[in-house]
C-alpha cells in the first residue's frame, strides 16, 4: 500500500502532464454532458411553451 | 412544463427507440459508470507501474483511448452522412441524420484531447511543444475535419446542398488523414506497448465510449426538441397570417 502511495504521489514532467491530461478530459466531459442537460431542458420548455400557446389559440377558437 | 421524455422519435425502430430511452433514463447512472471506469484505470495504472517507470504509460492511458474513439467516431460519422445523401430521401431529417450530427462534437472534444495529449506525451522527450510525428499530423488532419463538417452545418442551410456536400467532406477526409499518417515524420517517441492494450486501458476505453454514447443520445434529443420547435413556430405562424 505503501509504495502505491508513493507511485501515486509521484512528481515528475510525465506524472504532472498526465494529471493535467487526466483534468482536461474530465472538465471537457463534464462541461460537454453539462451544456447538454441545460439545452435540453431548455429546448424541452419552450417545446412546450409552443405547444401550451397552441392549445390556448384553439381553446379560444372554440369558445 | 412539458417533460423531455414526452418527445416522441419519429422514423425510428422500437429497439432504436427503447435503446434512446434506456439512455436518456439512465443518464446519472452512466455518467457515473464512465467516471468511475475511467478512475479504475488510472489508479490499476498507477498502481500496477514499478517504480522505475517513466510515467509515459499514464499519459499513454488516456491518449490511446481518445485517439482510438476520435477516429471511430469519425468513421461511423462518414458513414452515416454517406448514407443518408445517397440512400434515405434527400433533404430529410431522418435519424441516422440527426446522430451524425450530434456525433461530431463529442468527436471533436475527443480530438482535442488526443492532440493534447500527444504534445505533452512528446514534450519531455524532446523538449518541444509541437513535434510534426505521423500521429500528431494525422490527429490534427482529424481535428481540422471535424472543425470542417461542423463548420459546414453551420453554413450551409439548405438541406438536400448540406447533405451531398457533408458526406463528400467526410469522404475526403479519410484520405486526407491516411495520408498525414503517412506522409508525417515517424514518432517521436513510442507509446509504452503494454499501455495500449493492458485492462486498465480498456476500462478507460469504456468510460469513454460511455460518456460518448450518453452525450450523443442528449445532443440528438436536443436537436429533435429543438426541431419541433421550429415545426411549432412554423404551424403557428401559418395560422396567424392566414
Amino acid at each position: 500500500m505503501n509504495g502505491f502511495w508513493q507511485q501515486l504521489l509521484r512528481i515528475d514532467a510525465y506524472s504532472l502532464y498526465a494529471c493535467g491530461a487526466y483534468v482536461l478530459t474530465a472538465g471537457l466531459a463534464a462541461a460537454e454532458l453539462g451544456l447538454l442537460l441545460a439545452r435540453r431542458r431548455m429546448a424541452a420548455g419552450e417545446a412546450g411553451g409552443q405547444e401550451s400557446k397552441a392549445a390556448g389559440h384553439k381553446l379560444e377558437r372554440a369558445r | 412544463m412539458r417533460s423531455w421524455r414526452a418527445a416522441r422519435f419519429p422514423k425510428s425502430g422500437p429497439l432504436a427507440r427503447s435503446c434512446f430511452s434506456f439512455v436518456e433514463r439512465h443518464v446519472a447512472a452512466l455518467c457515473a459508470g464512465a467516471a468511475l471506469s475511467c478512475l479504475i484505470g488510472v489508479l490499476t495504472t498507477f498502481a500496477g507501474e514499478p517504480a522505475t517507470a517513466s510515467g509515459l504509460s499514464r499519459i499513454a492511458l488516456i491518449h490511446a483511448p481518445a485517439a482510438a474513439l476520435s477516429l471511430a467516431l469519425y468513421g461511423a460519422v462518414t458513414l452515416l452522412l454517406c448514407f443518408c445523401a445517397q440512400v434515405q430521401p434527400p433533404g430529410r431529417a431522418t435519424a441516422l441524420w440527426r446522430i451524425a450530427r450530434a456525433v461530431l462534437p463529442t468527436g471533436t472534444i475527443l480530438g482535442l484531447v488526443a492532440v493534447a495529449t500527444q504534445f505533452l506525451f512528446d514534450r519531455p522527450a524532446t523538449g518541444a511543444w509541437w513535434v510534426w510525428d505521423r500521429e500528431l499530423a494525422s490527429e490534427t488532419v482529424l481535428l481540422v475535419l471535424y472543425f470542417g463538417l461542423i463548420g459546414l452545418h453551420a453554413a450551409i442551410d439548405d438541406r438536400r446542398r448540406l447533405q451531398r456536400a457533408a458526406a463528400a467532406a467526410a469522404l475526403a477526409g479519410i484520405p486526407a488523414v491516411l495520408g498525414a499518417y503517412a506522409l508525417g515524420g515517424p514518432a517521436a517517441l513510442a507509446a509504452p506497448a503494454t499501455a495500449a492494450f493492458s485492462a486498465s486501458s480498456i476500462l478507460v476505453t469504456l468510460g469513454l465510449s460511455l460518456y460518448a454514447l450518453t452525450a450523443v443520445v442528449l445532443r440528438v434529443r436536443c436537436l429533435m426538441l429543438e426541431q419541433q420547435r421550429e415545426a411549432a413556430f412554423g404551424f403557428a405562424a401559418c395560422r396567424s397570417s392566414a
